[in-house]
C-alpha cells in the first residue's frame, strides 16, 4: 500500500514538474525563483508565529541575498562576498518555488510546494514569520498590488489572495477556464485593475479584475493551444505572451491581438523598458518602443541559455547558462557575445538569475555555491554556501521586471 | 487407618505433586507467544492503488498452509474476473489466483477469499484494491468493513457436536477417576448389594458419556468436512487427509473403543479397577486430540496451547464429571442404604471426592485465567464480543457452581458429619409434644446435600456446553480486531464548524488527534457545518493533505457525497506521527486546518481474517517468502501482554498458590479423619 502512496505522490509531483519544465519556466526567474520553506512542523503549519520568544533585532536586509536550500535560508551579501546570516527553523527537504518580495522589501513570500504553503519571511529581522496554507501545485507567485500576494494553484487554475497583513488567504480567484493547469498572472500599474491570466490549458488569456478578484472576459488566441510566458511592455502597452510555438502581441487597453512573433521563451524586459529579450533556441531581442514590436536581432548561444538580465544602463545583457557553468556577457546594441564568466554547475534545466544594485547573482547549485557576476567590471565570484542552492531573492530594488518596479 | 484411606491420602500426595508441577507450567506458558490466523500480505495489497491491472492476485497466509482456496475477485461492475486458485505446491501459504479481465477497467476491485488451512480450520475475509488513480469507492470500503464486522456468528451444529463431545470427555474423565479415588474407598465397607449398585450406575453413566462422545466426535468431524464441500465421502476423504481430519479419526477411533469397552464391561465379567483406567486413560487421549485443535493450539502455539487446553479439559472432567458421579451414582445407592449408614456413606464420598474437586478446580480455574488471557486481551472484549459474553455466562455459572461446592464442603458436609451419632431405630424421633414426628435432621442434612450436588452439577453440565459455543466462535481477541469505530475531531472556523472523521480508527478520538492503523483503507470524511448542522458546500475542492514524519506527503481531492459531506479513501503507510489538513472554501470561505494524527502498527488481528479464530497462525516459518519472509516473522513475534491479561495472569498464578494450599490442607483433614465415623 505504501507503494500506492509513493507512486501517487511520485505522480503529482513529476506531473507538475513536467507541467512546468515543458513550459520551460521552472526557475526562470520571470515570475520570481523557484524555492520553497517549510515550517508547518515549527508552527503546526496553520500559520501562526512561533511565540514565546524574544523580539528579534531588526538588522534589516538591504542589499543582502535570501539564497533558499532545503534545510535553509542562506542570506548572502553579494559585496562582500560572504554568508551573513542563515534561517533553520527546523526546515527539512523544503521544495521552495517562486519567492516575492513586498514593494517595500519588508517581507520575503516564498512558496514551498511539498506542503502547498506559502512562508513568509521578515526581511528586518530575517526571521521566519508563518506559513500560510493555499491551494495544491502552487508555482508562481505575485504582488499585484501593495497589501496582497497572488500565489497560483495549478491544480485549482486559481489565484490564492493572501492579505500582506493578515497574513492569511482572503480569496480565490478562478483564471483558468478549466479549472486546472498552470499559470502566470500579468499585471503592470498601467494596466490598471485588470490582469492577463496565462494558463497551459487555455487557448488565450483569462481577463482578471484583481479588485473584484474575478475573471472577467477571456482574450482568445485560438481554438486550441495554451499560453504560458508573458510580458508587458510599458512603453507600447502591449502584452506579449506565448502561444502555440510563438508569441502573440495584446493590446491592453482593447484586448485585441496586434500582432505575432515566431518565436518565443522566457521573457526579460530591459531597465530602461525598450528592449525585450526572449529565449527561445536563440535569445531574440525585440523593440517594445512602438506598436510593431520590431525584431532587432537573435543570437545563439551555447550552454543552455535560462535566463537574461541587462545591466543597469541595458547596453549589457547577462545570460545564465543551466549546462555549461557560466554567463554570458552580451553587447545588447550589436547583439554579440563580448565575453564568458565561470558561474559554478548548475543541475537543473532553468537556471534562475537575479541583479540587484550592481551584481548578476544566479545559484550554482552542483558546488553548493551562488555566483554573483559584477556586471560593471564583468567579473564573477562563488559565494560558497555550503548546500545546494537553486533559487534567490535580492533584498531591495531588482531593476525593471522584477520586484520593486513592475509588480 | 485402613489401607483404603493410606491409598486415598497417596494419591492425594500424588495429585498435589502434579499440581505444583502444572502451576510451574502455567506459569511458564501465561505470556501470550503468538498471533491468530491472518492474511499476513497480498499483492496487490489492502487497498493499493495499481495500474494497469496485473494478470494474477497472490494472498500470502501465515500459520499452516493451506489445502483449498475460495478467492474470487470482482470488478468494479460485480462481475468474477478471477479464476480457479492456485496454492503454490512448493509454499502452500501462497494462493495464486489469475485474473482474467481483457477490459481491466480502472475502479474498485473487490477480493472475497475463503481458505482451508492444513489444521482444517476455515478463515476468510475480503480486501480491495483500486485500478488507475481513481480512489476507492468509500461505499463499496465501508460495506465491506461491515460485512466485516458482522461476521461472528457461531455455527449450530458444530457448537452442539462440540458440546456433546466435550460433555462426554468430561465424563469419561471423571466418572472413572472418582470411581476409583472416592467412591469405591468410600463405599469399601458398605453391603454387597450397594458395592453392585454402584458398579452398575458407573457402568451406565461410562457407556452414556462414552456414547456422547462417539455422537459428539463423528458429528462434529462431519461438519467441519464439509468446509471443503458438500458433505459426501469424497469430502470426508479430503478432510481426514489434513491434520485435523487426522486427529478427528484418532478421536472417533478412541471414543469408538472406549464406548465398546465401557459396553463389555457393562455385560461381561471384566475388572472394574482395570477398565476405570482404561477408560480414563482413553479419555486423557480423546481430550488430547481436542486440545490439539483447539484454538488455543492453532491460534496460540500449538503444543502450549494444547497443553494448556488440555489441563483446563482434565481439570473439568475431576470437577463436573466427578459431581455426576456423586449426583447420578452415590446419592441414589445411599438414599437406598440402611439409615443409620446414609449420611456416613455420603460423608466419607464428598470428603474423599472433595479432594479431586479442589484439584480439578484448581486446574480449571488457573488454565481458564490462562486461555483467557489469551483469547480475551482486553476487558472490553468480555462485553463486546459473543465469545466474550458467552465466556461471561460460563463464568457466572461456574461461579455459582463452584459456590455451591463451597457451601456443600464447608457448611453442609461437617452438618452431615455431625449428624452421624446414633438415633432411633426407625430414624424418626419425637417432634413435638402432640406425638407426630418429622424427619431426622441427619435425613434433612443428606436431602440438603443431595439437592446441592444436583443443582452444582446442572450448572457445570449448562458450562461444558458453553464451552463447546466458546471452542465454535471466534476468540474475543479476533473479534475484537472487528471492533471498528469511528473518531471525529471538529474545529470552530469562522462561522462554520469544520469535521473530520476517519473510519475505522483505533480508537474513538484520543484528545485532538486520530489514533489510525497502518496500511488500512481509511474513510476520511469532512464536513463543513453551520450552526445549525447543515452542511455547507465547498466553492473550492475539499482536499486532504498528509504529511509524515518520515517525509511521505500526498494531497488527495476529497468527492462531495449524498449528504453533502467530502470522502475519500487513503490508507497510510508509514507508523508514526502525521499531519493531515483540509482545505476547503464552505461558501466561499477559504478553510484550513490542521489535525494530528497517530499511525499505528496494523493490529495482528485485522479485519481480514474474522470468520474463525482456528485458522493456523501460530508459529512462524523462517524461511518466508523473500520479502514477505519479514512480515510474516513480524505478525507471529511476542506481543506485549495488556493490564487485562497480566490481570488475569496473575489470577492464574494465585489460583495455583491457592489451589496447593487448599489441596494440603483438606489432605490433612483426610488423614485426620475428619469425614469417617469415630
Amino acid at each position: 500500500m505504501d507503494h500506492s502512496v509513493k507512486r501517487r505522490s511520485v505522480i503529482g509531483a513529476v506531473g507538475g514538474l513536467a507541467i512546468a519544465s515543458l513550459a520551460g519556466c521552472l526557475g526562470d526567474g520571470t515570475d520570481g525563483a523557484a524555492d520553497d520553506t517549510d515550517d508547518a512542523s515549527a508552527d503546526d503549519g496553520n500559520g501562526d508565529s512561533d511565540g514565546g520568544e524574544s523580539e528579534p533585532e531588526a538588522v534589516g536586509s538591504d542589499g543582502l541575498v535570501y539564497a533558499f536550500a532545503p534545510d535553509r535560508i542562506s542570506i548572502l551579501d553579494p559585496a562582500d562576498g560572504d554568508v551573513v546570516d542563515e534561517i533553520t527553523d527546523e526546515f527539512d527537504d523544503e521544495a521552495w518555488a517562486d519567492p516575492q518580495i513586498t514593494h517595500d522589501y519588508g517581507l520575503l513570500f516564498v512558496v514551498e510546494q511539498s506542503l502547498s504553503q506559502v512562508h513568509v519571511i521578515d526581511t528586518e529581522t530575517r526571521t521566519h514569520e508563518t506559513a500560510i496554507d493555499v491551494g495544491p501545485g502552487v508555482n508562481h507567485i505575485y504582488h499585484p498590488v501593495d497589501d496582497e500576494i497572488w500565489v497560483h494553484a495549478d491544480d485549482d487554475g486559481a489565484f490564492y489572495v493572501i492579505d500582506v497583513d493578515a497574513l492569511e488567504v482572503s480569496e480565490i480567484v478562478e483564471a483558468g477556464l478549466e479549472g486546472e493547469g498552470h499559470g502566470k498572472l500579468l499585471y503592470h500599474e498601467a494596466m490598471g485593475d485588470t490582469g492577463y491570466a496565462t494558463n497551459v490549458n487555455d487557448p488565450g488569456v483569462p481577463v482578471i479584475d484583481l479588485e473584484t478578484y474575478e475573471r472577467t472576459g477571456f482574450v482568445e488566441f485560438g481554438e486550441g493551444g495554451s499560453t504560458h510566458y508573458k510580458a508587458y511592455g510599458p512603453r507600447n502597452g502591449l502584452a506579449y505572451v506565448e502561444y502555440r510555438g510563438g508569441t502573440t502581441v495584446v493590446n491592453t487597453e482593447t484586448d485585441e491581438i496586434v500582432d505575432e512573433l515566431e518565436f518565443t521563451g522566457g521573457m526579460f524586459l530591459s531597465p530602461e523598458e525598450d528592449r525585450l529579450a526572449i529565449v527561445d533556441d536563440e535569445v531574440y531581442i525585440v523593440d517594445v518602443t512602438s506598436e510593431d514590436s520590431d525584431v532587432l536581432g537573435s543570437l545563439a548561444i551555447d550552454g543552455d541559455p535560462s535566463t537574461v538580465r541587462f545591466g543597469p544602463e541595458g547596453e549589457t545583457a547577462f545570460v545564465a547558462n543551466a549546462e555549461s557553468g557560466d554567463v554570458a556577457v552580451i553587447d545588447v546594441a550589436t547583439l554579440e557575445e563580448i565575453d564568458r564568466l565561470e558561474a559554478g554547475e548548475f543541475d537543473g534545466r532553468n537556471r534562475m538569475a537575479v541583479v540587484g544594485d550592481e551584481y548578476f547573482i544566479t545559484p550554482a547549485d552542483a558546488d553548493e555555491s551562488v555566483a554573483v557576476v559584477d556586471m560593471a567590471a564583468q567579473e564573477a565570484e562563488l559565494i560558497d554556501v555550503g548546500v545546494s542552492v537553486d533559487t534567490l531573492q535580492y533584498v531591495g530594488d531588482s531593476g525593471t521586471g522584477y520586484t520593486g518596479r513592475y509588480r | 487407618m485402613t489401607d483404603s484411606d493410606r491409598h486415598t491420602r497417596s494419591n492425594a500426595t500424588l495429585l498435589i505433586v502434579i499440581l505444583i508441577v502444572g502451576s510451574v507450567l502455567l506459569t511458564s506458558l501465561v505470556t501470550p507467544v503468538a498471533a491468530h490466523a491472518y492474511l499476513s500480505e497480498s499483492d496487490p495489497a489492502n487497498g493499493e492503488h495499481v495500474d494497469p491491472l496485473p494478470d494474477e492476485l497472490t494472498l500470502y497466509f501465515s500459520g499452516d498452509g493451506v489445502v483449498n482456496a475460495d478467492i474470487t475477485l470482482e470488478n468494479p461492475d460485480g462481475e468474477v474476473v478471477s479464476e480457479e486458485s492456485e496454492i503454490d505446491p512448493d509454499d502452500t501459504q501462497i494462493v495464486r489466483v489469475p485474473i482474467d479481465d481483457a477490459a481491466g477497467d480502472d475502479g474498485m476491485y473487490t477480493v472475497e477469499w475463503e481458505v482451508l488451512a492444513d489444521d482444517g480450520h476455515t478463515t476468510a475475509g475480503s480486501f480491495f484494491f483500486a485500478v488507475g488513480d481513481e480512489p476507492l469507492d468509500r461505499d463499496a470500503v465501508l460495506e465491506a468493513y461491515e460485512e466485516d464486522e458482522t461476521d461472528e456468528t457461531i455455527p449450530a451444529i458444530e457448537a452442539g457436536a462440540k458440546a456433546l463431545l466435550l460433555v462426554g470427555v468430561v465424563g469419561l474423565l471423571g466418572i472413572p477417576a472418582v470411581a476409583m479415588l472416592a467412591v469405591r474407598p468410600a463405599f469399601a465397607r458398605a453391603d454387597a448389594a450397594a458395592r453392585s449398585s454402584v458398579d452398575e450406575r458407573i457402568g451406565r453413566l461410562l457407556a452414556g458419556a462414552a456414547g456422547l462422545t462417539l455422537v459428539g466426535a463423528v458429528v462434529l468431524g462431519l461438519t467441519r468436512s464439509t468446509a471443503l464441500g458438500p458433505l459426501s465421502l469424497e469430502t470426508i476423504s479430503q478432510f481426514v487427509e489434513t491434520p485435523l481430519g487426522e486427529a478427528w479419526i484418532v478421536q472417533v477411533t478412541l471414543a469408538a473403543v472406549l464406548a465398546g469397552l465401557v459396553t463389555a464391561a457393562a455385560r461381561g465379567p471384566l475388572v472394574k479397577r482395570a477398565v476405570h483406567v482404561v477408560v480414563f486413560g482413553g479419555a486423557l487421549a480423546v481430550a488430547g486430540t481436542i486440545a490439539w485443535t483447539s484454538h488455543s493450539a492453532t491460534a496460540i502455539d500449538q503444543l502450549e496451547g494444547a497443553v494448556v487446553d488440555f489441563v483446563h479439559l482434565l481439570g473439568a472432567g475431576l470437577w463436573a464429571g466427578g459431581l455426576v458421579v456423586l449426583a447420578l451414582v452415590v446419592v441414589p445407592v445411599v438414599r437406598n442404604a440402611e439409615s443409620d449408614d446414609r449420611a456416613d456413606l455420603l460423608a466419607r464420598t464428598i470428603g474423599r471426592f472433595s479432594i479431586l474437586a479442589f484439584v480439578g478446580v484448581t486446574l480449571v480455574v488457573a488454565s481458564g485465567f490462562v486461555l483467557a488471557s489469551w483469547h480475551v486481551p482486553t476487558a472490553d472484549g468480555l462485553t463486546g464480543t459473543i465469545y466474550g459474553l458467552t465466556l461471561v455466562a460460563k463464568l457466572v455459572l461456574a461461579a455459582l457452581a463452584l459456590g455451591l461446592g463451597g457451601l456443600s464442603r464447608f457448611v453442609l458436609l461437617p452438618r452431615l458429619a455431625a449428624d452421624q451419632g446414633p438415633e432411633t431405630a426407625d430414624g424418626l424421633r419425637p417432634a413435638s409434644t402432640d406425638g407426630g414426628t418429622e424427619r431426622s435432621s441427619r435425613d434433612r442434612s443428606v436431602s440438603t446435600v443431595v439437592r446441592s450436588i444436583r443443582l452444582e452439577v446442572a450448572l457445570l453440565v449448562v458450562v461444558v456446553v458453553l464451552s463447546g459455543v466458546l471452542t465454535s466462535a471466534p476468540t474475543a481477541a479476533v473479534a475484537s480486531g472487528d471492533d471498528l469505530v469511528e473518531s471525529t475531531i471538529e474545529y470552530e472556523y469562522d462561522d462554520h464548524l469544520v469535521e473530520l472523521s476517519a473510519f475505522p480508527a483505533t480508537e474513538e478520538t484520543a484528545g485532538d488527534a486520530l489514533v489510525l492503523e497502518a496500511d488500512e483503507p481509511i474513510v476520511f470524511k469532512v464536513a463543513f457545518l453551520e450552526d445549525g448542522g447543515e452542511a455547507v458546500a465547498s466553492d473550492q475542492p475539499v482536499r486532504l493533505l498528509a504529511s509524515s514524519d518520515d517525509g511521505t506527503e500526498f494531497e488527495v481531492e476529497l468527492e462531495e457525497t449524498d449528504d453533502g459531506t467530502y470522502a475519500v479513501v487513503q490508507p497510510l503507510a508509514d507508523e508514526g506521527r502525521w499531519e493531515f489538513r483540509i482545505t476547503g472554501a464552505p461558501d466561499g470561505s477559504y478553510v484550513s486546518e490542521w489535525i494530528d494524527a497517530e499511525v499505528v502498527p496494523a493490529d495482528e488481528h485485522d479485519h481480514d481474517t474474522h470468520a474463525d479464530a482456528d485458522g493456523g497462525g501460530h508459529d512462524d516459518h523462517a524461511a518466508g517468502h523473500d520479502t514477505h519472509a519479514k512480515d510474516h516473522a513480524d505478525h507471529g513475534g511476542p506481543e506485549e501482554a495488556t493490564a487485562f491479561q497480566t490481570l488475569l495472569q496473575f489470577g492464574a498464578v494465585v489460583t495455583v498458590v491457592g489451589g496447593v494450599v487448599a489441596i494440603t490442607l483438606e489432605s490433612l483433614r483426610l488423614r485426620g479423619g475428619r469425614f469417617d465415623r469415630e
